[in-house]
């Protein structure tokens, strides 16, 4: 078992809303960042927040989740956060708390949404973009791969929306898209890597197939609370293999 | 239409002949083509002919069977779609199959297991069914059906045209189907008795826990599976609506097939009027559908093979493996078009039930090691072998003479491991 320089280290996951935002395996992120930190002796409590939940426990959160929903799921969850939770969620992504946001999170974070008959939902604006969908595209579905704009690693995942969505800089990407779609399924462009939060349209979920990443926001979090650096160990038996096997049938090197 | 007819007859006979596949969806698809009024015309000149139409996302096929047993058993002479071919190519052709060429149907009735987004365009064709048997909705296949509230919203329009010369046959206990039944003229709703509810709190994989009226969170006093149960909204008071239930003893288990034989009970008494006892008598002959808790025997052991496609069917399949007797597992989980693209569905499922219970679990399939992968975090170990041959045999292999091995595959996988099963195909 790996040694943390850290007596007794905990991490409070927040998982936003779910019941609610939880409709693409979404439960996967967090089985996978529960055991890769219990692996490495950190205790880890996760904090369901769903919109009953008291505003104030979300300021607790050492790392946030949230996933993608379907619509009418969204109407709720987009009514609790702009009268309540969200004010805390912006604070929390501007002060630096690590977070992943997933497709219809992702969208709600940015400037806003238009949707196929032109109404127009505000989002959190903490991310400098701005989704759309049109009535006459189709919606972007299939398997994902995209290049890792840090470390040049591939991530894959499964991406189905029907927004499109522009970064303002579109230096601020998370990744390059090798195959499929992406934020808008014309720039390559795929999610956002803001302060340190990713937004990005991969489910899979992304977390479980990309166990790297989940290594990486473990580690910022504990950077964050602990202001150490330290390096996860996890020994994975089959996450690697079957990444390696999606990327063999898409045509993709790793 | 006569020629519409014969098309669909001669491609039928053609693809037979040539062994072409799929000779259920592409006779229909042409003579479709030769006359896109084809159903609506023979609908019309058979008006004795009852239809009954069967959609849902998990059921369809085993209450098609049931429904068609039944009335078999009580001398009527049915027609259906066995093999799944469940579009609108699926219905033209069954029909030019069935009708003679003046468009006459033989059989009294016609059961039609639907596809989800097909049901409305059926109803174009078919404005008035004599019933619309409605089982469930759950999350399936996003990348192919889009939301479950997608397709109760268009279902609650399609159905709004209808007459009282439809019966629709709902679930009471799903919040979802019994909203779209509730305003109808004649609707019948169907429930299981409340002491098989017997789960106090939903499984992860729910989907329709809000209310379709105002949208709070539902509030469940008991449960019997996913998101099935009563329920009740503590903001506009929506609840289950009054409904008929009783338990149906047959070869078929699982709390979900009292569901489907509640609602072919209910089908088979009020539309077609077969009496309590000669139902219940008839529903006790019947065998599993294929692939649905069929069981076969090989080399002493036995397979039963459990089509699981959808967090909410492997939930269940997972209790029934977990009622067997240290049955050996072989899950197999495809991504082809049949089965959805999208695999993310395995991260809803409880694997985390299986811990600690004697199961010896073999994975399989296209996705074999995403499977794994999943498990692996579930702390359940498990032999991946990709290719189902193998693993299949392995897994028979390692089954203990009168154990059972349990096959749960997605459904290219279980069309794959029946033709191996019983040396051919089925389509």
């Amino acid at each position: 078992m790996n040694k943390i320089p850290i007596l007794n280290p905990v991490l409070t996951i927040a998982w936003l809303y779910p019941e609610l935002m939880s409709t693409y395996g979404d439960r996967g992120n967090i089985l996978v960042l529960k055991k890769i930190a219990e692996d490495n002796n950190i205790n880890v409590e996760v904090l369901r927040i769903n919109q009953t939940s008291d505003n104030q426990i979300l300021k607790k959160a050492d790392l946030i989740f949230m996933g993608g929903a379907q619509d009418i799921q969204q109407e709720i969850v987009n009514k609790d956060l702009l009268s309540n939770k969200g004010k805390t969620l912006v604070e929390k992504i501007e002060s630096e708390t690590p977070g992943l946001y997933v497709c219809g999170a992702y969208q709600f974070l940015g400037k806003y949404y238009k949707d196929a008959y032109g109404t127009t939902i505000n989002g959190l604006g903490v991310f400098d973009m701005h989704t759309v969908s049109y009535k006459e595209k189709p919606r972007l579905i299939g398997n994902i791969v995209v290049k890792s704009k840090d470390s040049n690693e591939l991530f894959v995942g499964f991406e189905n929306h029907g927004g499109r969505t522009f970064l303002t800089d579109t230096s601020q990407a998370f990744a390059k898209v090798v195959k499929g779609y992406g934020n808008n399924g014309e720039d390559l462009t795929e999610g956002i890597s803001y302060k340190n939060s990713i937004g990005t349209y991969l489910h899979g979920p992304i977390l479980p197939s990309n166990l790297t990443l989940a290594k990486k926001l473990l580690e910022l979090s504990i950077y964050k609370k602990y202001d150490k650096k330290i390096e996860l160990n996890f020994e994975d038996k089959y996450s690697h293999i079957a990444k390696k096997e999606i990327l063999k049938r898409l045509n993709v090197g790793d | 239409m006569r020629h519409a007819i014969l098309l669909g007859k001669v491609i039928l006979k053609l693809s037979k002949k040539l062994k072409l596949g799929s000779g259920s969806t592409w006779p229909g698809h042409l003579a479709l083509k030769a006359d896109k009024n084809l159903i609506r015309k023979i609908i019309s000149r058979n008006p004795h002919l009852k239809v009954v139409l069967i959609a849902g996302t998990n059921g369809k096929t085993t209450t098609t069977k049931a429904l068609k047993t039944v009335l078999e058993e009580n001398s009527m002479q049915v027609t259906t779609n066995e093999s799944g071919a469940n579009l609108l190519n699926g219905l033209a052709t069954l029909i030019s199959k069935n009708v003679n060429m003046k468009g006459k149907f033989p059989s009294q009735a016609l059961i039609f297991e639907c596809d989800e987004n097909t049901l409305p365009k059926v109803l174009l064709e078919i404005p008035n069914p004599s019933c619309i048997i409605l089982l469930n909705l759950f999350r399936d296949q996003l990348d192919r059906y889009g939301e479950v509230n997608t397709i109760a919203e268009n279902w609650k329009k399609a159905l709004s045209s209808l007459d009282d010369r439809t019966s629709v046959i709902a679930n009471a206990d799903d919040p979802l189907i019994a909203y779209i039944a509730m305003g109808l003229k004649n609707r019948i709703f169907f429930s299981v008795p409340k002491e098989l509810k017997t789960s106090r709190s939903l499984s992860h994989a729910v989907d329709s826990t809000t209310c379709p009226v105002c949208r709070s969170g539902l509030d469940y006093l008991n449960v019997s599976y996913s998101h099935l149960g009563n329920y009740i909204c503590p903001n506009c008071s929506f609840k289950n609506p009054k409904s008929e239930a009783r338990t149906i003893e047959t070869k078929l288990s699982g709390l979900y097939n009292q569901y489907n034989l509640n609602a072919v009970f209910e089908s088979a008494k009020k539309v077609f009027g077969i009496d309590d006892k000669k139902i219940v008598e008839s529903l006790q002959s019947m065998e599993p559908a294929f692939g649905r808790q069929e069981v076969m025997d090989i080399d002493g052991k036995k397979v039963m093979l459990l089509l699981s496609k959808n967090p909410t069917g492997l939930n269940e399949s997972l209790k029934v493996a977990i009622e067997n007797k240290s049955p050996t597992l072989l899950i197999v989980l495809n991504d082809r078009i049949p089965d959805g693209r999208d695999i993310s569905w395995i991260w809803d499922v409880d694997f985390e039930n299986l811990r600690h219970k004697r199961i010896k679990i073999y994975v399989s399939g296209d996705r074999a090691f995403d499977l794994a992968n999943r498990l692996a975090f579930a702390n359940i170990s498990c032999e991946v072998l990709a290719d189902y041959k193998q693993a299949f045999e392995d897994a028979i292999n390692k089954t203990l003479p009168q154990k059972m091995l349990l096959v749960l595959p997605t459904y290219s996988a279980m069309l794959e491991i029946r033709k191996l099963i019983s040396g051919k195909s089925i389509l």
